[in-house]
């Protein structure tokens, strides 16, 4: 009996092996998930291929539901730790970039940075109060000054002569450019001819005089690098464009006092502002930081920063500045200063050859001025000696305001008696008197300055004096000039002073409370046509329609200029 | 107006003043831009005080305690 079940069994093993035996292929989607349940007695431990009494199932494989389940769980932990792993490495990431995103400079951020490194701006001002208790006529005492002149004492104006606004743009260490505009009061002609006119029979007047417009000071590009490997001369620069003349900013410096008084050759017409090239820097004589000499010389045009070139030549101005004892900063202690320009007038070369009497225009010029100076801290001191040859003309003594006959009007009633000083005088040809008028004075200054022959000499002292513990300073200047020491007695000769009182407010700003005095200091006198024709006035000349004085024997009375005394308020804002 | 009587303003002013402070005399940290030598007006303008140089806005932030006071 029980071998026979053991064959039945091994029969239905066998059978059942067959059945469930099949070639399994390793991409057949079919046989996956497949199960067989057989039952098992669990009494007898036979296994059945039905269910029965006392049988249990056997399952033999997946179900595809628990194969389905398997899969989802296995999945899903492992899409779990594909999660976590990509969350952590988010993070990384995330705190990455954040740390990328703080150190990220914004393009704005980097620009302003590097402006701020590379870019100055700054300003100027000079504003003051001035009161004319004697007006007349002569150099403007400050720019964008015109007094009225003769006959308007206590005239007295608030006024603006000087307003600048430095730029300064350095992209590298060696290179800056420089932008300064500033402004200037326009001087125009009231003449009818410049109102405006609209149509037929409209008009629109015009008066530009007086506006204070917009010009350019200084423009110029200046490289620093120039002698950088030559210690003896590092620091200096080469500079080319519209710039500080040699001389002028220098002496502005040494003085102190800009805001309230011009130096010397400003005063008589030298511009501080010139067009051209020019070298500067100092010369440390030991390679160290003490300075023995600083120089400045170059080339420019022969007009002003505001005039149109026109001549074929150009003029030449140097300064040296020595100090023998060294000078840890500039200026300190002893120094000689010497300085030097020669050039040609502004005309240009078709209308240099013509013939004149008077040469001014066309002739050659030159400047020499040479200080004494000593500088401490809280005070300093300095002489100058001034030489020039057709250096100072009758636009210069009358820069800043001068009688009409100066300036194309002829003032005074004419003479119309033939036979007057000498001229066939008649209504259509009308002569100059004596009375009620300056033309012939202005003719006779004409012949002593614009001859193209004249010699200038001056000279002048200044210094200022810091009150101790205090903020006030006391200031001077006195200067003394001969407008052109070839003649014998010449009625222009005049003393310019300035003494005041200057208080430190703070580091940008002072104020100062002065008096400015221009002397003709001669006695009055006049001068005989015959006397004057050897400066190259021309006896029955024309000037302004009217005939002058002709007669060698016929005085020009009245040739000392009157006095200018004034006092002022200036007020600096420097930043 | 001369040195002497504008001077003597000044004193009166002091009298009148009534300020704690005098606005004549100098006062505050040194260097003091009033015992200084004015070298170069610039941008910023230049001053020598004590042998160094200093810019205006160095001798205002010494003057407002925000630099110490010896370099």
């Amino acid at each position: 009996m029980k071998g026979r079940w053991i064959v039945r069994l091994t029969v239905l093993s066998g059978l059942l092996v067959m059945a469930i035996a099949q070639p399994l292929h390793a991409q057949d989607a079919t046989s996956v998930g497949q199960t067989t349940t057989l039952w098992i007695d669990e009494g007898t431990g036979q296994v059945f291929i039905r269910p029965g009494h006392g049988r249990v199932p056997l399952t033999i494989g997946t179900s595809p539901q628990q194969l389905q389940q398997q899969i989802e769980e296995t999945t899903q932990e492992k899409v779990r730790a594909a999660v976590a792993e990509s969350e952590a490495q988010q993070q990384a990431d995330r705190v990455k970039l954040e740390q990328q995103v703080a150190a990220m400079q914004p393009a704005w951020h980097s620009y302003l940075n590097n402006f701020q490194d590379k870019f100055r701006i700054g300003a100027l001002a000079y504003l003051d109060y001035g009161y004319y208790t004697h007006a007349a006529f002569g150099p403007q005492f400050l720019e964008n000054l015109y007094p009225p002149g003769v006959g308007n004492n206590s005239y007295n104006s608030f006024d603006i002569n000087r307003i600048y606004l430095n730029t300064y743009f350095s992209p590298t260490k060696d290179f800056t450019f420089r932008f300064t505009p500033e402004l200037y009061r326009a001087v125009n002609s009231t003449s009818s001819s410049q109102n405006y006119s609209e149509g037929a029979t409209t008009g629109v007047g015009s008066n530009l005089t007086g506006n204070m417009n917009l010009r350019l000071k200084y423009g110029y590009l200046q490289y620093s690098g120039l002698w950088d490997q030559v210690p003896m001369l590092k620091g200096g620069n080469v500079v080319f464009g519209a710039q500080p003349n040699p001389l002028n900013s220098w002496e502005d410096d040494l003085y102190g006092f800009r805001y309230v008084n011009l130096n010397p050759w400003n005063y008589l017409g030298l511009s501080s502002g010139v067009v051209g090239m020019q070298f500067n820097g100092p010369v440390k004589l030991e390679g160290g930081e003490t300075n023995y000499v600083d120089y400045a010389f170059g080339a420019y045009d022969n007009g002003n920063f505001h005039a149109i070139p026109q001549s074929n030549s150009k003029q030449i101005m140097g300064r040296a500045s020595i100090y023998p004892f060294g000078a840890n900063w500039r200026f300190q202690g002893l120094g000689l200063t010497g300085f030097y320009n020669y050039g040609w007038g502004n005309v240009a070369p078709d209308s240099d050859d013509t013939s004149e009497a008077l040469k001014v225009s066309s002739s050659h010029f030159s400047r020499i001025a040479a200080l004494l100076h000593y500088s401490a801290e809280t005070w300093n001191i300095a002489g100058e000696f001034d030489y020039g040859n057709n250096a100072f003309t009758l636009s210069n003594l009358y820069s800043g305001s001068g009688p009409l006959d100066a300036f194309g009007t002829a003032t005074g009633s004419p003479e119309t008696e033939t036979g007057y000083a000498g001229n066939p005088c008649s209504p259509s040809k009308p002569c100059y008197g004596v009375q009620d008028t300056y033309g012939p004075q202005v003719a006779a200054y004409q012949a002593f300055l614009n001859n193209g022959r004249s010699r200038q000499v001056g000279f002048d002292l200044f210094g200022h004096y810091l009150i101790p513990y205090t903020k006030l300073t006391a200031f001077g200047l006195y200067q003394w000039f001969l407008p052109n020491d070839n003649v014998e007695e010449d009625p222009l000769d005049f003393e310019r002073f300035v003494a005041g009182l200057s208080y430190q407010w703070n580091e940008y700003v002072r104020i100062a409370i002065d008096s400015q005095n221009l002397l003709f200091y001669h006695s009055q006198f006049g001068l005989p046509v015959s006397s004057l024709e050897q400066y190259n006035y021309i006896p029955g000349g024309t000037l302004n329609g009217r005939l002058l004085p002709k007669s060698p024997g016929f005085v020009i009375p009245g040739l000392v200029p009157r006095d200018m005394h004034t006092i002022f308020l200036n007020i600096e804002f420097a930043y | 107006m001369t040195i002497a009587s504008t001077l003597a303003l000044a004193a009166m002013m002091t009298g009148f003043c009534g300020c704690a402070e005098n606005p004549f005399l100098q006062s505050g940290p040194e260097p003091r831009v009033a015992n200084c030598a004015l070298i170069k007006q610039a941008t910023p303008s230049l001053y020598a005080c004590n042998g160094k140089t200093y810019t205006a806005t160095q001798l205002t932030d010494i003057r407002d305690g925000k630099t110490p006071l010896s370099n």
